[in-house]
């Protein structure tokens, strides 16, 4: 039996890879005495490009993610590498869920992109709790061209525990407001709602008055998100689930009186048939398909979503004879605010890797990619594409060209941000007017993004409470005489009152409040 | 006795039943496919639902295979599939016929070993260390390797293995065929059921590939098929508008769907056969 004998060798020799497999492998060989940048680990550098220096930048992508060119066309990518001697690599994620799980997984392996670009705030905070973000004090010098073109409050938007280790890029400001279909006003001769008790006055006769014609009661008033509307309505009365001044004084707007009254009206309202019954659960474009289609007559929305070119192309093509008004000007029972923003609020947030800082000539050529692209022709390059390409000057300003559409992914390389307003007016030259008039909206100053979160409240929690209670006292499930027992149960059971306390110091070192 | 009407009027119920189910399981199906080929502007005007698309195009499609992603991204995924699929065939094979002869020496210690890994695994991120650690890392490897072989699988082909008759390789080995021989020439040949099983189920794994993707792929040139679609449906979910970005249309999002899912809808009728044969292996010990 020679066989029987040779069998268990080959056998073994088998097993032993198969379980290496099934169990993913052992122990792996290690090879950290490399320390070769993260997006190099492939491309082998040839010689020629001995000198220049991979750059790996990650940020969240949307679906620009699937848009992205291919390499040898990626025009951004080619002048950047050329100009700045780098390799440029965009890591992009087509979700903020996805950035964080792959960011959080790469600092594991301490594998960590060179420059890290957060959307939220709290992620960042994160992130530098976690001691791997490179504390750019020292070298704001070598940053000043990118903080002068972003403005005075670059770092301070951003500061944790007094220290600065991310630039912040500005804000954009695409309020949402109520659009309302003109033709239906025409059709059923209605003027154009000034004060929000026209507005629900309004979409009361487009859910009664067959505003449509096609003798069906099958519209309804007004549709968008649940917290859009319960927001507007809050604010036309003065008040906001934020922290605020109010008659020189720093509030939270919770503990305000109005905040009662906004809940009667949100009430009133909800119950009055004209909002749209699935408004509660509407998610990202349903609220907006269905004002396209033509069942609802007012939406909650920005301009970008009603007026960009190809948005409008859908609701002309579903019917040419929409028209759709924004109202960036109402008067509310209190206030005619139509929006708030924090103080502190930013549009990105771009911090760099202690890793990237290990090299010198690396974390130089870093600070030269974020400058290059905060003004001049890298700025250019990044908002609107090639010079004669995809934009042309005109008396020095630039004007996009109809093969604008190609350079829309260059968004994804504003490493600076940008100057919106110059940057809308030229890449939205059509949409012009809605722009400025959503610029001229009355907006309430809140500070809740200057709070760091106390040690001991639990903000997840809180907020959960918060608006699961108040979800029922929007709808009515629990009558409003039960709110100040609603606020005794946060600020104890939940501890919203240490939240509180800690803000209100918190706001007063830093000066905004007294 | 049952009366033979009775049983009649049973049947029909049954029957009925049966064509609902399938309608219900074939409506949202339906849907998809109907709106991805209906013009996106009549889609809206029915109120964003069509069943039997009055006007048909075929835009959505011409727009979603003119993106530079999605040709690459279905290279991407076919090149996985395959390899994965075949490496897992091999691997499992090999492995479990070797676990499956009763005379090997440790046997019990190795599949302890195995069913072990079953139970405990070392976690994302000791995995991502590993996989980091080979050099896998943004190669389309990451992709096939980590999942070469699943320890299940090899148990299902163990199962069936040991259910071949002993005395079939005894006859084998004494016309002079070797262990290979007998697994080649033998085994294989009667085992063609649970391989196209588990091949199915590779197949299908493998083609929706996306967590490997995510965790271990950074170029946005090895992105599979999955990980490209789950962009073009979420970015309309959960984005803080930007100004910036172009939403797909709810047709070129159906289009992308069917596009995704139609191969292994293919795929399935012709391993159907085989699926049930496979379902029942140790079902039924003899």
């Amino acid at each position: 039996m020679k066989h029987k004998k040779r069998i268990p060798a080959v056998l073994a020799c088998v097993l032993t890879a198969g379980l290496l497999l099934s169990a993913c492998g052992g122990s792996p060989k290690s090879d950290s005495s490399s320390t070769k940048g993260p997006g190099s680990s492939t491309d082998a550098p040839a010689d020629a490009r001995a000198e220049k220096v991979a750059i790996e930048v990650m940020r969240v992508g949307w679906n620009t993610t699937t848009q992205m060119p291919k390499e040898q066309d990626n025009f951004v990518k080619k002048t950047l590498d050329e100009k700045l001697n780098i390799d440029l690599k965009m890591t992009l994620t087509s979700s903020a869920d996805e950035f964080i799980q792959k960011l959080n997984i790469r600092a594991a392996g301490s594998d960590l992109p060179d420059v890290i670009l957060f959307n939220g705030r709290n992620e960042f905070q994160e992130y530098v709790k976690k001691n791997i973000l490179l504390d750019l004090e020292p070298y704001k010098e070598k940053l000043k061209p990118a903080a002068d073109a972003i403005g005075d409050n670059v770092y301070s938007r951003v500061e944790v525990n007094g220290k600065h280790y991310a630039i912040s890029l500005n804000p954009q400001s695409n309020w949402n407001l109520f659009w309302v279909r003109k033709d239906w006003l025409d059709k059923l001769q209605l003027p154009v709602p000034e004060t929000l008790d026209e507005v629900f006055e309004v979409a009361k006769a487009f859910t009664d008055q067959d505003p449509d014609g096609n003798n069906k009661k099958d519209t309804f008033g007004i549709t968008g998100s649940l917290g859009t509307l319960v927001h507007l309505i809050n604010l036309q009365h003065g008040v906001a689930d934020a922290l605020y001044i109010k008659d020189g004084k720093m509030v939270n707007g919770m503990f305000e009186p109005e905040m009662k009254e906004a809940l009667a009206y949100t009430q009133k309202v909800l119950n009055s048939g004209v909002v749209d019954p699935e408004i509660a659960s509407n998610k990202g474009d349903n609220a907006k398909d269905k004002a396209f289609q033509g069942k609802a007559g007012i939406i909650i929305s920005d301009w970008t979503q009603i007026m960009k070119d190809n948005e409008v192309e859908k609701w002309k093509g579903a019917n040419p004879d929409a028209e759709f008004l924004m109202l960036n000007k109402l008067q509310g029972p209190k206030a005619n605010i139509l929006a708030a923003m924090d103080k502190s609020s930013v549009s990105g947030i771009v911090a760099i890797s202690r890793q990237a800082a290990q090299d010198e000539t690396k974390l130089n050529r870093i600070f030269d990619l974020i400058n290059y692209t905060a003004s001049g022709e890298g700025s250019e390059l990044v908002q609107f594409g090639q010079e004669g390409v995809h934009f042309t000057k005109e008396n020095g300003k630039p004007v996009i060209t109809d093969r604008s559409a190609e350079a829309a992914f260059t968004w994804v390389y504003q490493l600076a941000g940008r100057p919106e307003a110059e940057y809308l007016s030229t890449k939205f030259a059509k949409q012009i007017d809605y722009i400025q008039a959503s610029e001229q909206v009355e907006v309430l100053d809140t500070y809740n993004g200057f709070v760091v979160f106390p040690q001991n409240y639990n903000a997840a929690d809180a907020d959960r409470f918060k608006n699961e209670e108040m979800l029922k006292f929007q709808y009515g499930k629990t009558k409003l005489e039960q709110y100040d027992s609603f606020l005794e149960k946060l600020n104890t059971t939940f501890k919203y009152q240490i939240f509180q306390d800690s803000a209100m110091k918190q706001l007063q070192e830093l000066g905004y409040a007294e | 006795m049952v009366s033979h009407g009775n049983e009649r009027y049973f049947d029909y119920f049954i029957n009925i039943l049966l064509i609902l189910l399938a309608v219900i399981s074939v409506f949202p199906l339906l849907y998809v496919f109907a709106v991805s080929i209906t013009p996106y502007s009549e889609v809206l005007r029915n109120g964003g639902f069509v069943l039997i698309p009055r006007r048909i195009t075929f835009e959505a499609y011409k727009a979603l295979f003119g993106m530079d992603a999605i040709p690459r991204a279905f290279l991407v995924t076919s090149f996985v599939t395959v390899m994965n699929t075949l490496i897992n065939l091999v691997l499992t094979v090999l492995m479990a016929y070797t676990l499956s002869r009763k005379h090997l020496v440790g046997r019990s210690f190795f599949i302890f070993l195995i069913v072990f890994t079953m139970m405990f695994g070392g976690g994302l991120i000791p995995t991502y260390l590993v996989v980091k650690g080979t050099g896998l890392l943004n190669t389309i490897w990451a992709m096939i390797i980590p999942g070469a072989m699943s320890t299940w699988n090899v148990l299902v082909v163990k199962t069936f293995f040991e259910s071949l008759p002993e005395e079939l390789f005894e006859s084998g080995r004494i016309d002079g065929a070797g262990e290979f021989t007998v697994l080649l020439r033998l085994a294989l040949p009667l085992s063609i059921p649970v391989l196209m099983t588990i091949g199915l189920f590779c197949v299908v794994g493998s083609w929706n590939t996306f967590f490997s993707a995510v965790y271990y792929i950074t170029d946005p040139g090895l992105n599979p098929l999955q990980v490209i679609i789950r962009g073009l449906l979420l970015s309309s979910e959960q984005m803080e508008y930007n100004a910036d970005i172009v939403l797909p249309t709810t047709t070129l999002q159906m289009a992308s769907v069917v596009a995704a899912s139609l191969p292994v809808i293919v795929v399935y009728p012709f391993v159907q056969k085989h699926l049930t044969k496979g379902m029942l292996i140790g079902a039924v010990k003899g």
